[in-house]
């Protein structure tokens, strides 16, 4: 008997649908992350603007709305955006730091109930996580945050970048969302910079214990499995400038929201037409490659790396080698 | 105890998330996890709950739609509705 909800997502793939959208509202923050990917800049979308972006993404097929900064919680209207944006039927996630949570808020986190609260952790002390956010306090408003969403049963995810400053952390974080029953995620890539800059790449873990960080988490995770990336076929991202991207992180403008309607730009686009055909059809320097069955490529980087979405790089390489020596080793 | 199904102000649980796919809704209980997937006549009841009605206002609604006699529309309507209040995907209000 087949799967109705197979199906679904057969008709969803088949069709391009954008089921899962992230929607930068601002890219102001109270914090000062030294591995932030953002241009420093104070582009915000206004509820009006939101309200335009929403109803089109609707009408585009949108369910998962992921909600990003910049920090999303020094918005002054946050609380009648979410009401408004659950009231349209959206499936929401936000990703925020926690620090400018409080109790009133967290009531009314409970009433709309987003689906996944990511809260940003580098480190189970002040030390190390204020060593990263810059922010003196903010580590204990975070610790707390999490703790008063866990209180009220919301779905708090733990997540985590890690880098040469806080790598020593990771398993004590993940002792620690194990214990209170938290999902969590150990990300080990610093990404470029928007605008191509490389200059936080400094933070980024050395080859050794990037190695060593995914031998553990292979052994962990049974059912690694190669997968195409969702990216300008199913997923998509706007920008605080109304741009839309495939993905947050594969900042490739394919349409400004602000100049035409989202439905428009995701099925008639002409990049995203012939990404989505390069993507479909292979790529041919990638088929005689030793490591192209170990290969996690993720276009966003390649895009970020090499201001081209469809090339090798380094940390490609780097990843697919290790998980080759790991099958070797373990057959 | 929950409000009687047909005296009930009947409208969508406020958390569930839902989109319209094709001709298919495709609704997510963020609290407990799940999706469900509406299909045929009950995409129409679904949509009748735009806004929040009565039992007789939704077999109405339906009634403009569907050659069907008064007594069967009854029937389905109030099977799909406690389908859906059992799922939580619906909230009775007296």
């Amino acid at each position: 008997m087949r799967n109705i909800w197979q199906e679904t997502k057969e008709d969803l793939e088949k069709n391009y649908t954008p089921f899962s959208i992230v929607l930068e509202l601002t890219r102001v923050c109270n914090l000062n992350c030294i591995h932030c990917y953002n241009i420093k800049d104070k582009a915000e979308l206004s509820f009006v603007q939101i309200k335009k972006i929403a109803s089109s993404l609707r009408k585009a097929g949108t369910l998962t709305l992921t909600l990003t900064g910049g920090e999303v919680f020094v918005i002054k209207d946050i609380l009648e955006i979410l009401y408004f944006l659950k009231g349209l039927g959206f499936d929401l996630k936000i990703i925020t730091n926690g620090t400018l949570l409080n109790k009133d808020l967290i009531k009314h986190l409970k009433s709309i109930y987003p689906s996944e609260i990511g809260v940003s952790l580098y480190g189970l002390s002040p030390l190390v996580h204020e060593k990263i956010t810059r922010v003196r306090g903010s580590f204990q408003k975070t610790f707390q945050t999490i703790k008063a969403l866990k209180e009220e049963g919301l779905p708090v995810h733990i997540k985590t970048t890690l880098m040469k400053e806080n790598f020593e952390e990771y398993p004590k974080i993940r002792e620690f969302s194990q214990k209170l029953g938290l999902n969590y995620l150990l990300d080990p890539i610093i990404s470029p910079k928007d605008d191509g800059s490389k200059s936080v790449l400094k933070h980024r873990l050395s080859f050794k214990k990037l190695r060593e960080f995914y031998w553990e988490e292979f052994e962990r995770i049974e059912d690694f499995e190669k997968r195409r990336c969702d990216a300008g076929f199913n997923f998509g991202a706007i920008s605080a400038e109304g741009r839309v991207y495939p993905c947050i992180q594969f900042p490739w403008e394919v349409g400004n929201v602000f100049r035409e309607d989202f439905k428009k730009i995701w099925e008639e686009s002409e990049v995203l037409r012939r990404f989505r055909e390069r993507v479909n059809r292979g790529f041919s320097q990638c088929s005689s490659c030793e490591l192209y069955s170990y290969c996690s490529y993720c276009p966003g980087l390649s895009f970020l790396e090499n201001r081209n979405p469809f090339s090798c790089y380094r940390l490609a390489r780097f990843m697919a080698k290790v998980y080759k020596e790991y099958c070797e080793v373990r057959v | 105890m929950s409000p009687d199904l047909f005296q009930a102000k009947i409208s969508r649980n406020p958390k569930v998330a839902w989109q319209k796919i094709e001709d298919k809704i495709v609704a997510v209980h963020p609290e407990k996890r799940r999706i469900h997937i509406i299909y045929d006549s009950g995409v129409s009841i679904w949509e009748a709950l735009a806004k929040p009605k009565r039992f007789e206002e939704i077999v109405d609604f339906i009634l403009e739609d569907y050659e069907v006699g008064e007594n069967i529309v009854n029937k389905d309507v109030g099977n799909f509705l406690k389908v859906l209040k059992d799922k939580e995907l619906i909230s009775l209000e007296e």
